[in-house]
């Protein structure tokens, strides 16, 4: 279990993340919904601790140390890999570094991706490379696979290739927290949903309560942010209104 | 990963990493060159001819430490290019793709640091011995290459004066 307990970022006078208390579980596939600038890459670098933060962030009651660390993945749209080795590089490096590293897993999404073995992934296209990101981070074999809008730049096709290989591929002891724009697309196969606005958790829902309720994830977005949706016909009718 | 590819950053070059070493050696040697050819100077014009005869006269040969001027400054500035080194190794991460991100997952927190690290401390170390061998090799050849009668008075303490 992963808690994350007050919660709090500051950069300089903005406040990034303000007192975040929340709890994934295992086997949860969380989708971390926000505009830009909510603190969604913000909150998963201080989970990883890449940035100093006050408050408390532990797994399994115990805080993120080199001893741990292993049991999370990233893989960010600013790409974590290095791009003048081939993919059968990574997994020689990875092998070595991460003891509980997928062989089978990553042989197998290579295969599906048909993404080249021996060619330097920086000479990939963004679409090959967003692939190879996702592609190690669910090789690890981390517990805990944190995704910071991993589809920036791959086509529907695509996507609808991964989300299908991600559901297929997922064992009950991985828990996936997912950030991405894409609301519809992913609203179909996460279990929970969590609303992060300018650093604060506007909601968190599962999408099980939201069935009983009748709404889909976009509807509850809608409801949280209280989305206006005639604004648009306001603001076009006032501007055609002044140039008549 | 063997040899030197594992002390460097993960996809760096260990050809240009060993170039760069061997470059700063000869660095240094080649500006030590400097101090040998102003100390030959030197010793030369300790002598005059007198009738065709080379002979040696009562001058007093300028003091260690002038001639030596900048001829240690090569292993120097090898050994601050190393400071540089670092920096280039620890940018890598953060160029093209942020590999720091997973360098800074990896269960062995010193894996990272020793990348970045290794080569350049290993060849700070490197040049500053080279330049204080080379200071000591100087010094001897001051010392012996010059007739007694023509070296300055207390010169073993030239070899602390060049601080």
């Amino acid at each position: 279990m992963l808690e994350l307990k007050q919660v709090t970022k500051q950069y300089w006078k903005k406040t990034a993340l303000k007192e975040i208390n929340l709890t994934l579980h295992q086997g949860e596939i969380v989708g971390l919904f926000g505009e830009n600038g909510a603190g969604k890459t913000t909150l998963m670098k201080c989970i990883l601790n890449f940035l100093p933060y006050q408050g408390e962030i532990l797994l399994d009651g115990q805080p993120i140390t080199y001893k741990n660390i292993e049991k999370f993945s990233f893989a960010t749209c600013e790409h974590s890999f290095f791009p003048n080795l081939t993919p059968q590089a990574h997994k020689e490096f990875y092998q070595g570094q991460f003891p509980t590293f997928r062989n089978k897993r990553f042989d197998a999404l290579m295969d599906f991706f048909q993404l080249p073995m021996r060619q330097m992934v920086g000479r990939f296209s963004t679409g090959q490379k967003n692939q190879f990101e996702v592609i190690l981070a669910l090789s690890q074999g981390a517990d805990y696979i944190l995704m910071d809008e991993p589809f920036a730049g791959n086509d529907v096709f695509n996507r609808e290739d991964f989300y299908k290989v991600l559901l297929g591929i997922l064992e009950p002891t991985e828990t996936v927290l997912l950030s991405t724009h894409l609301l519809e697309e992913v609203s179909e196969f996460i279990s929970r949903a969590v609303l992060l606005h300018q650093g604060s958790i506007l909601g968190d829902v599962s999408t099980l309560e939201l069935d009983e309720q009748g709404l889909n994830v976009l509807d509850y977005v809608k409801q949280t942010y209280h989305y206006q949706a005639d604004r648009v016909s306001k603001a076009l009718k006032e501007l055609t209104g002044e140039e008549e | 990963m063997n040899g030197i590819a594992r002390w460097i950053p993960v996809g760096a070059d260990p050809r240009w990493a060993k170039r760069a070493i061997l470059l700063g050696l000869v660095a240094g040697l080649v500006v030590n060159c400097d101090y040998l050819f102003r100390y030959l100077s030197a010793r030369e014009a300790l002598y005059t001819v007198r009738g065709g005869v080379r002979e040696l006269t009562d001058r007093i040969i300028e003091p260690f430490q002038v001639l030596l001027g900048r001829g240690l400054y090569g292993c120097w500035m090898a050994a601050l290019a190393m400071v540089v080194l670092g920096w280039y190794y620890w940018q890598m991460h953060h160029r093209e793709s942020k590999s720091v991100y997973l360098m800074r997952r990896l269960p062995n927190p010193y894996e990272y640091p020793r990348r970045c690290l290794s080569l350049p401390v290993f060849g700070m170390i490197l040049f500053l011995v080279e330049g204080f061998l080379l200071w000591q090799i100087d010094f001897l050849i001051y010392w012996l290459g010059t007739p007694s009668t023509n070296l300055p008075p207390v010169s073993w303490t030239a070899l602390w004066s060049i601080w």
